[in-house]
């Protein structure tokens, strides 16, 4: 059986987090007794991630996304359960263990803030020990791919957001690392500028069989450039399948939109009684929202029974986005 | 070529000292205001005397000077460290292939190098012509003042590197290095040489590490500290040296097990 990349063994992490009473006087209260508060942000998570995979790692804010990235990167110390990145601990064999890794923190600059870009470049061939030769056909790859030439002179401080990222990007592969974490990598950017990073991503990864984790709030950017999606909440892992499977699951779910005519009101067609659901209805502008099941009506069907008996103006058929899906993975019985 | 990545990253930060003129000159001059203030200050104390405690004038202009001097290669690693944990870059910092204690220690050898040659020179050219320095007492002295000088700088900076790690337990060191700042200030004979304190004050600062800070690279120059008295000396800046670096080493790999990165 061949390695796989990252393999996470029952992974758990609690915060200790001070408790303060409001003002002045739990200010000064704090200073004598202090009271806290265990908060568990991962409460044992199992991952097994073969090499070349792509996964989506997604979740709401505090659903402990970060602070499994940060354990498998080796920045946190896990309290129980083990982590091993192509057979090393990331934590206690750091050093070693970031000579094979990349990665990209949302906000937070890994190039170096004074110096221009081509310069920090070269600081990091220093840095991760990159042969020359390598070194400079990456980067000739990477100024192409990220249109990175008018950059990099420019000192990494008057650089924007979208052209920092696509640095950072560029920074965080130029070791040619075997894992890459990318949490939030699309934050605040353009249409462009998304899609060239997740081009870029695609690219990379099925050039080197880099193993790429990606966090994100943009389910476009899990649908492109992901394999496999991984959904924590609470910090638990509630799904974790091919990206296609999750497609599929909830494949057959559609939403027609109807517009009626002034004054007149909607009458459900007998003949389609208990396949769909009403899902909203508004008197004000006569339109009504009707959840149903592809697979058990077809959409042309219901839209003929629903013409029959209803003074029609408008109607569409929405076929469900992936937030959509994602959002059902939380609230089960709703997409029943 | 584990040493490579280090050098690199001391000229690296050469260069970025270098991009900052405007610091640099508003540097110069307060050091040059500082250097003014001590002569006339010191001008003024010797007006009806020939000497202080047994010391001239010219000898205490010297020491004066190269107190100065050498209080400008103090600190640096550490609020640098300091920032990194209390704003969240640590984080960035301990995916990289390399110790995060040497990396700062390599960039602070940078900007020391740099501010020895675009600060310190000049300014001791201008303290030679306007003020007036010594020459060191004999050539073994200026041989132990520069090794003394080196261990001096490098001990300061592993005080310093202390204080940042202890940001890993208290988030804010302003305090503590404020503290540390005073404490320094008096007790390395950055101010006045060791020699003018109360006799119990220079019995404590024998067996504390601020004396090897300045007063001892100084007054090996000066004299003050004679040839029986300099290797001894330059010993205790060593063990000094030696007893730091570990105890930052451990403190350091303690810290990192129980890391906290603030901001997710």
């Amino acid at each position: 059986m061949s390695q796989s990349a990252i393999e996470v063994r029952d992974l758990v992490k609690h915060y200790q987090i001070l408790e303060r009473d409001a003002g002045l006087k739990g200010a000064i209260k704090a200073l004598f007794s202090r009271k806290y508060r265990t908060k568990e942000a991962v409460k044992g998570i199992d991952l097994s991630i073969a090499p070349g995979e792509r996964v989506g790692y997604i979740g709401f804010n505090g659903a402990g996304k970060s602070t499994t990235i940060k354990m498998l990167a080796g920045v946190l110390r896990p309290d129980a359960g083990s982590v091993r990145i192509f057979g090393i601990d990331p934590h206690e064999d750091r050093i070693q263990n970031a000579r094979q890794i990349g990665a990209v923190f949302g906000q937070r600059t890994q190039l170096f803030w004074d110096i221009p870009v081509r310069e920090s470049f070269d600081l990091l061939r220093e840095i991760y020990e990159v042969p020359r030769a390598e070194f400079a056909e990456t980067v000739a790859w990477f100024i192409a791919r990220l249109q990175l030439e008018p950059l990099l002179d420019v000192p990494v401080r008057q650089l924007s957001l979208g052209q920092k990222m696509r640095c950072e990007l560029a920074a965080a592969f130029l070791h040619r690392p075997r894992v890459v974490y990318l949490d939030e990598p699309t934050i605040g950017l353009d249409i462009d500028i998304k899609e060239t990073i997740r081009a870029f991503i695609r690219e990379i990864s099925d050039a080197w069989g880099t193993t790429v984790i990606l966090t994100t709030h943009d389910m476009q950017d899990i649908e492109e450039v992901c394999d496999r999606v991984i959904v924590l909440d609470e910090g638990r892992i509630i799904y974790d399948d091919r990206i296609e499977t999750l497609k599929q699951t909830f494949n057959n779910e559609r939403t027609l939109e109807i517009t009626l005519d002034e004054g007149t009101s909607f009458t459900v067609p007998p003949s389609v009684t208990g396949l769909v659901t009403e899902l909203t209805s508004d008197q004000e502008t006569d339109t009504i929202q009707l959840a149903f099941n592809h697979h058990e009506i077809s959409s042309g069907q219901l839209i003929r029974e629903i013409v029959n008996c209803n003074q029609v103006k408008d109607l569409s058929v929405v076929v469900p986005k992936m937030e959509t899906l994602i959002r059902n993975l939380y609230q089960p019985e709703v997409s029943a | 070529m584990r040493l490579k990545k280090y050098v690199a990253l001391a000229s690296s930060q050469i260069k970025v000292d270098m991009a900052y003129t405007a610091w640099y000159w508003a540097s110069m001059f307060s050091v040059t205001m500082r250097l003014f203030i001590l002569y006339f200050f010191w001008q003024a104390v010797y007006e009806n005397k020939t000497d202080v405690s047994g010391i001239s004038l010219s000898m205490m202009l010297t020491y004066a000077v190269l107190a100065t001097m050498l209080d400008q290669f103090r600190g640096g690693a550490g609020r640098e460290l300091a920032h990194l944990i209390k704003h969240g870059g640590v984080a960035v910092e301990l995916l990289r292939p390399y110790h995060l204690l040497d990396k700062l220690l390599a960039q602070d050898i940078g900007t020391k190098t740099s501010t020895f040659f675009r600060s310190t020179l000049p300014l001791l050219v201008i303290a030679m012509l306007f003020i007036g320095v010594d020459p060191p007492t004999s050539l073994e002295s200026a041989f132990a003042f520069s090794i003394s000088v080196v261990l001096a700088i490098l001990l300061a900076t592993l005080i310093d590197l202390l204080v940042g790690v202890l940001s890993f337990y208290t988030v804010n060191v302003w305090g503590l290095s404020v503290l540390q700042e005073a404490v320094i200030t008096i007790m390395s004979g950055a101010i006045i040489p060791l020699t003018l304190f109360p006799d119990w004050f220079q019995t404590i600062s024998l067996y504390l590490p601020f004396a090897s800070l300045v007063y001892v690279p100084v007054a090996i120059y000066t004299g003050d500290i004679q040839a029986s008295g300099i290797w001894p000396s330059i010993l205790i800046q060593l063990a000094w040296v030696g007893a730091f670096f570990l105890f930052v080493r451990l403190l350091f790999a303690y810290a990192v097990r129980k890391v906290t990165v603030f901001g997710g």
